[in-house]
C-alpha cells in the first residue's frame, strides 16, 4: 500500500514535471520575442525604412509559430490539478482560483484583440495603431504572465490566509498581500527577465546562422545588436532581481538554499562553491564529505544570504536536525508540533460530527497553537524535509553560470558591432547560435531549482507532496504520462519543424 | 483610441463614426451627415477584418490547423475520458469534498 501511494506520488510529480517543463520551453520566448518585435517595429515607425518591417515581420512570423505551438499547453497543469492534485488543488483553490481566472481573462481579450490587429493590421491599420497593437501584445503576455507566478509564489512563502478546518481550506485573507509579497515580486521580474535574455539568444542565435550561410547579412546585425542591447540590459536585471531572490529564499526557505550550495554543515562566513562535484551519496547527518571536488569562495554565500560576510548560514543538518545554539529549530522539533497538529486536527473533526462541542473547542485551540508546522506532522523522518541536494545544486550553477556568459556574448557582440566589424566575426556567429540552446538550458535550470528545491512541500512548511495528491493507481497517472509525453514531443517536434521551414525561407524580400 | 476615417472601403482602415467637424461621435449615435460613418457599420467592418485576416493567411492556416487538432486532443479526448476533476466527480457537494479532504489530511501520513 505505501509502495503503491509512493508510486502514485513520484508519478504525479513526473507528469506535472514534464508538462511544465514543456510549457516553459514556449512561454519565455513568447514573452521575450513580444518586445523585441515592439522595439524593431518602433524603429521601423521612426524611420520609415522599410527593410526594418521586413525584419519586424520575418520575427512576427516566428514569435506566431512558437505561440501557436505553445497555446493551451499551460491549460494541462490546471488539469493536473483536478486529477492528480485533488487535496492540494481543493486546499489552495480560494487562493489559486482568482489568480488563474484573470490570467486566461486577461489573456484571452487583450491579447486576442491585438493580436488579430499585429498579424492581420498591416495594410489595414495606420502604423501608429498596429504599432501600440504589438506592444500591448508584448505588455498583455507579460502581464497575464503574472497571476500563475503569484500563485507559485504563494505556494513557496504562503502568506495571507487562514486555514478554515471545518472546510478543509485555505481561505484568502488580503489579496493584495499575496498579490505583491516580495516572492511574488521577484518571481515576476527574474521570470520575465530571464524570458527577455532567453529572446534575445533566440534571436542571436538564428541571425547566428544566417551570417554563417551568408544570408540576409543586413537584417542579421541589425537583429543581433537590437537583441543583444535588449539582453545585456535584461541580465543586468537577471543579476540583481537573482540576488534579491536569493537573500528572500535565504529567509523565507533556508532549506532551498543550503540544497543550492550544497551546504550540510552551517557556518560563519559561510563560501559560495563556484563549482563543484558533489557527493551524491552524501545524505543529512551522516559523516561523508560533501563534495569531491570544490571551488569555493569563502564569506560570498553569508553577504548573499544575509547581507553579512560574517554571519553564519544554517546548513541542511541545522534545518533537519534543530541547532539551539543558532537559534534554529529543526524539522525534527517542528515534527513534534506538526503530529500534534495534524492529532488536533482529527480529533476536532471527530468531535465536530458527533456533536461535541467542547472537544472540538479544546481540539481546535491545540490546532491552532501548532498550526505554522502542520506539515512536517506528515513526515516519516526529519531528513524527509531536504530536498534532492544534487539535482538542486547542479541545477542552481548551470543556471548561474550560463547567466554570467551571456552579458559577455552581449558585450562582444556590441563591442565589434560598434567597431563595425561585426560582419567578419565568424566565431562570434558560431558561438550565437550555440548559446541559442543554452538559453533554454539556463531557463529550464532555473524553475529546477525553483520546484525541485521547494521539495518535499507543495506548500512550504504546510502540505508535503505526499498528502496533496488524489487517492488514484498509479498506473492512470503512468498512462497519462506518456499520453503527454507523446503529444508534447510531437508539437514540439512540430515546431521545431516549422520554424526551421521558416528560418530557411527567410524574411520577405 | 483614434483611428483613421474610413472613406471608401477599399483603402480599408479601421474607423470610429466622426461627426462632419472630425469629432468622435458617441456610441449608438447614427451619423447621417455625409462624410461621416454610421456607428451601426463598425461591427461588419470589424467581421470584415477579422475574415479578410484569417482569408489571407498562408501559414497561419497550417498553425490553426495544429491549434484546432490540439485543443481538439486536450479538451475532447484527454480531459473528458483522462482528466475528469476527481472531487467534482466523486463527490456531489462541496461538504463531501472538503470531508474527503479532511479524512485525508487526518489519516496515517503517506511517505512523500
Amino acid at each position: 500500500m505505501g509502495n503503491e501511494i509512493l508510486s502514485t506520488v513520484n508519478w504525479s510529480r513526473a507528469q506535472f514535471a514534464l508538462t511544465a517543463m514543456y510549457h516553459w520551453i514556449f512561454v519565455p520566448l513568447t514573452l521575450g520575442l513580444s518586445f523585441l518585435i515592439a522595439f524593431f517595429e518602433s524603429i521601423y515607425v521612426k524611420t520609415g525604412d522599410e527593410s526594418w518591417k521586413k525584419l519586424t515581420k520575418f520575427w512576427m512570423t516566428l514569435f506566431g509559430i512558437n505561440f501557436a505551438i505553445g497555446v493551451a499547453t499551460g491549460i494541462i497543469m490546471e488539469f493536473q490539478f483536478g486529477t492528480n492534485w485533488s487535496n492540494y488543488s481543493w486546499m489552495v483553490g480560494d487562493i489559486f482560483g482568482a489568480p488563474l481566472a484573470v490570467e486566461g481573462i486577461f489573456a484571452f481579450f487583450l491579447e486576442a484583440t491585438f493580436f488579430a490587429v499585429m498579424f492581420f493590421g498591416w495594410q489595414r491599420a495606420s502604423k501608429g495603431f498596429h504599432l501600440f497593437s504589438t506592444w500591448m501584445v508584448a505588455i498583455g503576455s507579460n502581464l497575464s504572465a503574472v497571476w500563475i507566478l503569484v500563485a507559485n509564489a504563494w505556494m513557496q512563502t504562503p502568506t495571507a490566509m487562514a486555514f478554515n478546518p471545518d472546510k478543509a481550506r485555505f481561505e484568502m485573507q488580503n489579496f493584495a498581500d499575496i498579490a505583491l509579497s516580495p516572492n511574488a515580486v521577484h518571481k515576476f521580474t527574474h521570470t520575465t527577465s530571464s524570458a527577455f535574455l532567453l529572446a534575445s539568444l533566440f534571436v542571436m542565435g538564428i541571425s547566428g546562422l544566417f551570417m554563417l550561410q551568408r544570408r540576409h547579412l543586413l537584417m542579421a546585425q541589425r537583429s543581433m545588436v537590437v537583441a543583444a542591447t535588449l539582453g545585456l540590459v535584461a541580465s543586468v536585471f537577471v543579476a540583481f532581481n537573482g540576488d534579491e531572490s536569493a537573500f528572500h529564499i535565504a529567509h523565507r526557505q533556508p532549506m532551498k538554499l543550503a540544497a543550492m550550495e550544497g551546504l550540510y554543515t552551517g557556518q560563519d562566513k559561510a563560501p559560495i562553491v563556484a563549482m563543484g562535484v558533489i557527493n551524491m551519496s552524501k545524505k543529512p547527518g551522516d559523516d561523508l564529505p560533501a563534495f569531491y571536488q570544490e571551488v569555493k569562495v569563502p564569506g560570498m554565500l553569508s553577504l548573499l544570504a544575509n547581507r553579512d560576510f560574517n554571519s553564519y548560514v544554517p546548513g541542511i543538518n541545522d534545518l533537519v536536525y534543530g541547532n539551539p545554539a543558532r537559534g534554529i529549530v529543526g524539522a525534527q522539533q517542528r515534527m513534534v508540533t506538526g503530529k500534534i497538529a495534524v492529532a488536533e486536527l482529527g480529533r476536532y473533526k471527530t468531535a465536530k460530527l458527533s456533536g461535541d462541542a467542547a472537544t472540538a473547542a479544546s481540539a481546535l485551540a491545540l490546532f491552532n497553537q501548532n498550526k505554522d508546522d502542520l506539515g512536517y506532522g506528515y513526515l516519516n523522518t526529519p531528513e524527509e524535509a531536504a530536498p534532492p541536494v544534487g539535482l538542486v545544486f547542479y541545477a542552481f550553477h548551470i543556471m548561474v553560470g550560463l547567466g554570467t556568459l551571456f552579458p559577455i556574448i552581449f558585450l562582444a557582440v556590441l563591442f565589434f558591432a560598434f567597431k563595425g566589424t561585426l560582419d567578419s566575426q565568424r566565431w562570434l556567429w558560431w558561438v550565437c547560435f550555440g548559446c541559442l540552446f543554452l538559453g533554454y538550458v539556463a531557463s529550464q535550470a532555473g524553475w529546477v531549482v525553483a520546484e525541485v528545491g521547494r521539495q518535499p512541500w507543495a506548500i512550504q512548511g504546510l502540505l508535503p507532496v505526499g498528502v496533496a495528491t488524489t487517492n488514484i493507481a498509479a498506473s492512470s497517472v503512468q498512462t497519462t504520462f506518456f499520453i503527454f509525453l507523446a503529444l508534447f514531443t510531437a508539437l514540439l517536434i512540430a515546431e521545431i519543424g516549422i520554424m526551421v521551414k521558416q528560418v530557411k525561407i527567410g524574411p520577405e524580400e | 483610441m483614434l483611428f483613421n476615417v474610413l472613406k471608401d472601403g477599399t483603402d480599408a482602415r479601421l474607423s470610429l463614426p466622426t461627426t462632419d467637424k472630425g469629432f468622435l461621435r458617441a456610441p449608438g449615435v447614427v451619423c447621417s451627415v455625409s462624410g461621416g460613418v454610421s456607428m451601426t457599420v463598425l461591427p461588419r467592418k470589424l467581421y470584415a477584418f477579422y475574415r479578410d485576416g484569417f482569408r489571407s493567411m498562408v501559414l497561419g492556416r497550417t498553425l490553426w490547423k495544429l491549434i484546432a487538432l490540439k485543443l481538439f486532443i486536450i479538451f475532447a479526448v484527454l480531459k473528458l475520458f483522462f482528466f475528469s476533476n476527481f472531487l467534482e466527480k466523486n463527490f456531489r457537494t462541496d461538504s463531501e469534498r472538503s470531508a474527503h479532504v479532511l479524512d485525508n489530511l487526518t489519516r496515517t501520513p503517506a511517505p512523500p
